[in-house]
């Protein structure tokens, strides 16, 4: 069984629009995590981080990106 | 007569919205990927129409696409949230019933649209007094931005839609103490103790901790522990235990360039001390740096990667309490030891 992955996870907690992409998403983790604990434990410590700290302005991969950019630069 | 029909219609109604429920349990269980198109129609025939009225009696979301908006987070919620709180097959079937689910559903909506609200005052700089829902207003709600009293769960609580996570998570636990006010009581991060949460220090010395802790020159894993667990601590009013299986759950997967970046914006919130420029630049210099038995550069290699033989939870505990030491050492050789 192939685990979800970090982005996957940081992508399902910062979908804001429902498309058949992010619908897709929504589906596959919920279907994932039905059948691993290990997953879902992960899933919840990072919603729980989230809702705690950074609200709705979670854009984690985004910022990773631009540190990233200054990094290389 | 009239009313006779009325409650004819509105029994239909209810029937109609049962067999829907029903098919669309059906359609979560029956697959390993669920399928929810059934359910994003029903939460819209369940709520849209009381979005709208909404959006259309309140100042700030009248016209425009907020109805739209309000309705796309009311399902994105439901859908994380339903099959944990009503999906849990019983021999493949939910026990849960139709009115539950819908109970559920208006619960939901009338959270988010209290997000949604407060989101859009933000961007409209509007200071939120026209048409606002004040708290304790059945429509109320947490503000999002600032020093607020951060929830621990964003749980939707069907049948008591006004009490908030925080107040259940919290019963039997000190009562959470802002670190926005000056000189009252907040809990300290120094030392290395489980009952470190009730120690009182002022925002002052826990600003000077961060401080002392900027300047540490430890591995940037070590440094970033204590951030992120002190962090948790002040601003989740967590206990250190607690705040350590946290911080494994969420960071070991992590590189630590994204660690950097979740403490910084953790730091961002609690608002203690600025983190100027200079510091990011050293920390991500120090990042850049190759790891000599992996050859790895330091910056990407997992949280988990340093964790030493004695596994995940005594290495996070031994690194926090190593910088804690230091910042004993540095800020007052007596504090922390005296109040244990």
């Amino acid at each position: 069984m192939e685990h979800i992955s970090i982005e996957e996870i940081i992508n399902y907690i910062t979908v804001t629009e429902l498309n058949n992409e992010t619908s897709d998403l929504l589906a596959r983790v919920n279907g994932h995590i039905r059948k691993c604990s290990a997953c879902k434990e992960k899933l919840r410590a990072f919603e729980m981080v989230n809702d705690a700290f950074l609200g709705d302005r979670f854009e984690i991969y985004s910022e990773i990106g631009n540190e990233t950019e200054e990094m290389n630069r | 007569m009239r009313k006779n029909e009325y409650r004819k219609q509105s029994e239909q109604e209810i029937a109609k919205q049962e067999e829907l429920y029903k098919e669309l349990v059906e359609d979560i269980l029956a697959r390993d990927i669920p399928i929810y198109n059934n359910l994003y129609i029903f939460v819209h025939n369940l709520v849209y129409g009381k979005i709208v009225r909404k959006c259309n009696t309140n100042d700030v979301l009248r016209g425009g696409r907020h109805a739209d908006d309000v309705m796309q987070l009311i399902q994105i919620r439901i859908v994380k949230k339903c099959e944990d709180r009503f999906f849990k097959p019983v021999d493949g079937k939910t026990d849960k019933t139709c009115l539950e689910f819908k109970k559920w559903c208006h619960a939901v909506a009338n959270n988010c649209f209290r997000s949604y609200y407060n989101s859009q005052i933000g961007k409209k700089g509007n200071n939120g007094e026209q048409g606002v829902p004040k708290e304790g207003d059945p429509d109320g709600d947490r503000p999002l931005d600032g020093n607020r009293d951060i929830s621990l769960s964003t749980d939707d609580n069907y049948g008591d839609e006004e009490t908030s996570a925080t107040d259940e998570t919290r019963k039997g636990r000190p009562k959470k103490v802002s670190i926005a006010e000056e000189g009252k009581n907040a809990p300290s991060v120094s030392g290395g103790y489980d009952k470190i949460e009730t120690l009182e220090c002022n925002r002052s010395k826990l600003k000077e901790c961060f401080e002392v802790v900027l300047d540490i020159r430890s591995g940037p894993h070590i440094v970033m522990t204590w951030l992120f667990l002190s962090s948790l601590i002040i601003n989740l009013d967590m206990r250190k235990k607690d705040a350590t299986h946290l911080l494994i759950k969420t960071a070991e997967e992590l590189t630590l360039r994204e660690m950097l970046v979740v403490v910084l914006r953790m730091m961002s919130v609690h608002k203690l001390i600025d983190v100027d420029e200079n510091w990011k630049e050293k920390q991500l210099k120090k990042l850049e740096t190759v790891d000599s038995e992996s050859g790895k550069m330091i910056g990407n290699m997992k949280y988990s990667d340093f964790y030493m033989k004695k596994g995940a939870e005594a290495s996070v505990s031994d690194w926090f309490n190593k910088i804690s030491r230091q910042i004993t050492k540095r800020v007052d050789p007596d504090w922390g030891h005296t109040q244990v």
